[in-house]
């Protein structure tokens, strides 16, 4: 069994250090560790060298247009356009519907429970108003209010898509 | 001096595409020497690594800078490389680094001498025993040392990339290191022949 001096110095020559004045004692006193350090200066030989410039330009070459330049304006525009419109759409409803007397009501049970039911009354009075808000638009603006929003939603669908696609790509 | 692959990567991104090239000279033949050892025909190889910067190029602004550059591209040429083989159906095979039927140690591209890592020892004897020895490791302590030895990378690298607790890499090489002593022992001129440290690394 190899001792804890030739332990020391065989670890101190796999990671790559230096060796000290002791160590190099013990190198000089022990064949096994001598040997040990002789395949690591062998094997560190093995190195190969650099691509040539044929290779490189041969890859060089087969590389596309760095998609890159623009993929993030393009990834983001549906989604900024998206927003946009529908701020827009917003805009021209007179703002969020706001929420009615009847949310208020949940107060009275307090707690979580309260919370719950307040945030559900919230949601049932948000999707009332937006169906109100959508007959009004078809009322007042006619259908291509609603196409136009309709887009708006598309578009956004589309830039988060393709977000979530390029991340994939890249754990890929 | 060589420049870090962050600010090769960063001149790359801000506009200066030529800057590529340095990664590609740089990682090539190395990455092909990997590649090779995994589906075993340099000219595949070859194509693979190819795709490999293409792959590479096209998400560059993925990259993740918290990882080092290394181990994304080889981790991308790995799993290409592997698909490669599942779909030929064929066996992964290993690196040969045997002799062919003259006795010499046999290139893994003769079309390539950078690619012949024996290419530079003047004793051919020890050339060709050593590629004899790598080849007849254990596959796990194969691939740790082609990874180290061979193709270059770092104990961190190494364990990044395979995924390996760093203690793991070092006492697994520590091992083989062990195992070509002793194989080599008449080579090196020195007494290897103790069967000691093979069969426990350095804790």
């Amino acid at each position: 069994m190899i001792d804890s001096a030739c332990q020391a110095v065989r670890r101190a020559l796999e990671d790559g250090n230096s060796v000290d004045g002791g160590a190099r004692l013990h190198l000089d006193g022990c064949p096994s560790c001598r040997a040990h350090a002789a395949v690591l200066a062998t094997l560190d030989r093995l190195r190969i060298g650099e691509a040539d410039s044929e290779t490189v330009q041969r890859v060089m070459t087969a590389l596309p247009p760095a998609p890159w330049r623009h993929r993030r304006p393009a990834a983001w525009l549906p989604v900024a356009a998206g927003l946009a419109l529908f701020g827009a759409g917003l805009g021209l409803l007179g703002g969020v519907p706001a929420p009615g007397a009847v949310s208020e009501l949940p107060g009275v049970f307090g707690g979580l429970t309260g919370w719950l039911a307040s945030s559900l009354l919230d949601a049932v009075a948000a999707a009332r108003g937006g169906a109100e808000a959508v007959q009004a638009l078809l009322a007042v603006e006619g259908l291509s209010a609603v196409v136009w929003l309709l887009l708006a939603a598309a578009g956004g669908g589309f830039g988060v898509r393709a977000l979530v696609r390029r991340r994939a790509e890249a754990r890929r | 001096m060589v420049e870090d692959d962050a600010v090769v990567l960063a001149r790359v991104l801000a506009g200066d595409e030529d800057a590529f090239a340095g990664l590609v000279k740089r990682y090539e033949p190395r990455l092909r020497l990997y590649v090779t050892h995994i589906v075993g025909v340099a000219e595949e190889a070859r194509d693979l690594v190819q795709e490999a910067f293409v792959r590479v190029w096209r998400n560059l602004d993925q990259y993740d800078p918290r990882y080092r550059f290394s181990t994304w591209l080889f981790r991308i040429a790995h799993n290409l490389a592997i698909d490669h083989v599942r779909r030929r159906r064929q066996p992964i095979v290993s690196l040969d680094l045997g002799e062919n039927d003259e006795g010499e140690a046999m290139r893994l591209d003769p079309a390539d001498e950078r690619l012949d890592p024996l290419g530079n020892f003047e004793n051919r004897e020890l050339a060709r025993s050593l590629a004899r020895e790598i080849k007849g490791l254990p596959p796990a302590y194969r691939e740790l040392v082609i990874l180290r030895h061979l193709v270059g990378l770092s104990y961190a690298e190494i364990a990044e990339l395979k995924r390996l607790p760093l203690g793991t890499v070092k006492n697994k090489l520590f091992r083989a290191h062990s195992v070509l002593r002793l194989a080599l022992a008449s080579y090196l001129g020195a007494a290897g022949d103790r069967q000691d440290g093979v069969a426990s690394g350095p804790e």
